[in-house]
């Protein structure tokens, strides 16, 4: 585990070391393919777009002031670029599942439960691709990532104010979906 | 109970559920919970929402997935410096470089043209105003950094019928105001062309935008 913080690996990067920018894509690798996958719910465009994100901060860690810390400013690039994807593909998109939920052996004989376990994920992950942008952005940093509203706040730029109110309505029609899809 | 009441609850009811309000706040929800019969529905709508994402099963990530994604990333890195002359793009916006290279370029010669023409009406292009501040270098820029946004695909048609209209440079100006002014609902993406010249534009905020859209508004055509 590397013991420098990412301030210090920024500095070193930018004074030539580039094993310095390795390091910090392996801090945060997963952490922001999930933020990533969470909005983009395909593996492969997540993929896609996760690359993207880490091209971009190595290009742009030249002109990283710290203002914020790197952490804010990399959820931002991956919630900007995230959202982007899902903008220019525009058209609503049908949920593409996992192999590993919808494909199962024909002769299996599913029990009822895993069933309904299954209908009711396949509901959710509905539910948070329809969300409003804004919605969906705060709904994966707060229950996915469990970000404090603060920290939401610095890097969406939104008021804590606006954020609980964007994250009640998520909640909410998430229930409201799953509840009607399951009826 | 009124519906301010309501209103000023209904956002503490997810905290309520999270532990994350006073205990204060938290009597005064549950007080009023008790007697309202609507935001009783919302927290049981809290509560089923909390409850089916709990079963949610996990997403699967391919084996090795993380231990590959460096070397991944660097040898992105390397194929958008061997093609791309240091300048790099990713590749979904390469998919797209044609039609908005266009539309920047497009922007950039609108930009020159309202700088150095001296008969231009100075009350007719405030666009100038945003253009004019901007150093050659980040004009130049500007094609990069709305790579990253959705304004290309956005200004694909724009940039057609603006084309068309090229000769008439007050048109040109008029048809751009257009395009921004009625797309305020969605317009980080078109403002940010002339934003990113000046900020990443992962940085620009919503107020950035308010503030050139009430530029745009404010200015009489």
């Amino acid at each position: 585990m590397d013991q420098r913080s990412d301030l210090e690996l920024i500095r070193e990067f930018k004074d030539g070391n580039e094993k310095a920018f390795n390091v910090l894509v392996l801090r945060y690798q997963e952490k922001i393919y999930w933020v990533v996958r969470r909005l983009l719910p395909d593996h492969d465009e997540a993929d896609d777009v996760v690359q993207d994100i880490f091209v971009k901060v190595y290009r742009s860690l030249n002109s990283f002031k710290g203002d914020s810390s790197f952490y804010t400013w990399l959820y931002r690039i991956a919630v900007n670029l995230s959202l982007n994807e899902i903008r220019r593909k525009k058209t609503r998109r049908t949920f593409a599942f996992d192999d590993s939920v919808t494909q199962y052996e024909s002769d299996e004989i599913l029990p009822l439960e895993r069933m309904e376990r299954e209908e009711r994920t396949r509901l959710i992950k509905e539910a948070i691709d329809r969300l409003p942008e804004k919605q969906k952005k705060v709904f994966v940093l707060r229950y996915y990532e469990e970000l404090p509203y603060e920290e939401i706040s610095k890097i969406l730029k939104t008021s804590v104010g606006g954020l609980k109110a964007n994250y009640f309505h998520a909640v909410k029609k998430i229930a409201e979906y799953v509840k009607h899809g399951l009826r | 109970m009124s519906n301010m009441d309501c209103d000023r609850i209904k956002y503490l009811l997810v905290g309520l559920r999270e532990g994350t309000i006073s205990q204060e706040e938290r009597e005064v929800v549950e007080r009023h919970v008790a007697t309202c019969v609507r935001c009783m529905d919302d927290l049981n709508l809290i509560d089923e929402a909390f409850e089916s994402l709990r079963n949610v099963e996990d997403e699967q990530v391919p084996t090795h997935y993380f231990t590959n994604l460096l070397p991944r990333i660097r040898e992105r890195l390397e194929q958008q410096t061997e093609h791309g002359s240091g300048f790099a793009l990713p590749l979904w916006v390469q998919r797209l470089l044609a039609p908005v290279s266009a539309g920047a370029v497009l922007a950039c010669m609108i930009g020159m043209y309202i700088l150095f023409n001296p008969m231009a009406d100075t009350t007719q292009f405030h666009l100038r105003d945003i253009v004019s501040e901007l150093p050659k270098e980040d004009v130049d820029g500007v094609a990069e950094s709305v790579s990253y946004t959705t304004v290309m695909a956005r200004t694909m048609e724009p940039s057609q019928r603006l084309m068309e209209t090229l000769s008439n440079p007050a048109l040109v100006s008029r048809q751009i105001e257009r395009e921004l002014v009625d797309d305020q609902l969605d317009h980080g993406h078109s403002l940010s062309i002339f934003l990113a010249a000046e900020h990443p534009f992962e940085d620009i905020s919503d107020e950035d935008v308010d503030s050139v859209i009430k530029k745009l508004n404010d200015t009489s055509l």
